[in-house]
């Protein structure tokens, strides 16, 4: 089996932005924490970078820390 | 200079215009400590996923602008005094993402949500509707002149074709013929060779 391809290496996206966080959404579980790479397929290099814009949308409260 | 990012948000309890000339306070602000803001954006009153200060709501404010690395601290400090501000964030501005558009009020949330995504939607699809439209027109026109234009270098390559087939024939033709001639002074060296060398033995079984 040959493992997914990354969307964002595909894509040619270099950098994550935390504004677009209703797409953020989708590499988050139902209780609002962070997909592990196991789960999204993404690369190591874009991991750090979606972690990075998850916690920034996190801060300005448009990303819940948890779903209650 | 480097290219930064502000994001704010101030409280529920201030008016929409209210909230845009405390905006604009904090653009001077950035321009006191020797800032240019080159975009500003209102980007919406959103409800805000958890209580900030017993805010749920909050309106939020985009300002990009060059500034000298060292002046942040002191930027971030007269941000951090100012109480109407609940919530700040500041960070590199990347050149490839897109620039903020201005958004509206959104006091029903999730009918503004869902009219935001279908708009964005929307504009996605009028765009390459449109982007399409524009190839097409184009193909359009170019065609009948292209056909044209293609008509004439056909005849011209096939004339070139006929032309460097000729001139390969040509060639082949003078090297077919000079690895003829080689080749048949070579035979007939040979040819003669043989014979005198027949002569020889010939002479040679005689005088024996």
């Amino acid at each position: 089996m040959k493992p997914k391809a990354c969307p964002f290496c595909s894509n040619n996206i270099t950098h994550i932005d935390y504004k677009q966080f209703e797409y953020l959404k989708k590499y988050t579980t139902g209780f609002g924490k962070i997909e592990t790479r196991k789960r999204t397929k993404v690369c190591s290099y874009h991991q750090r970078g979606l972690g990075k814009a998850i916690k920034r949308a996190r801060h300005m409260a448009l990303m819940p820390f948890v779903v209650q | 200079m480097k290219q930064f990012e502000l994001m704010f948000t101030l409280g529920e309890d201030l008016t929409e215009p209210k909230a845009r000339t405390v905006a604009g306070e904090i653009n001077k602000l950035i321009e006191k400590h020797t800032g240019k803001v080159t975009h500003h954006v209102f980007w919406g009153k959103k409800k805000m996923t958890y209580q900030i200060e017993k805010n749920t709501y909050g309106y939020y404010f985009i300002s990009i602008f060059d500034i000298d690395g060292p002046a942040i601290e002191a930027l971030t400090k007269e941000i951090n005094m100012d109480e109407r501000v609940i919530r700040y964030l500041i960070t590199d501005f990347y050149k490839d993402t897109e620039l903020p558009v201005e958004r509206g009020l959104e006091r029903d949330p999730e009918a503004g949500k869902k009219e935001g995504k279908e708009g964005k939607e929307e504009g996605k699809k009028d765009e390459k509707k449109v982007a399409k439209k524009e190839v097409k027109e184009v193909i359009a026109e170019i065609t009948p002149e292209a056909e044209v234009a293609t008509e004439e270098p056909e005849v011209a390559q096939e004339v070139k074709e006929e032309a460097a087939v000729k001139t390969e024939k040509a060639t082949k033709k003078s090297t077919e013929e000079k690895m003829k001639e080689i080749e048949d002074e070579q035979a007939r060296k040979r040819m003669m060779d043989e014979e005198t060398r027949k002569a020889e033995l010939e002479k040679r079984i005689a005088e024996m």
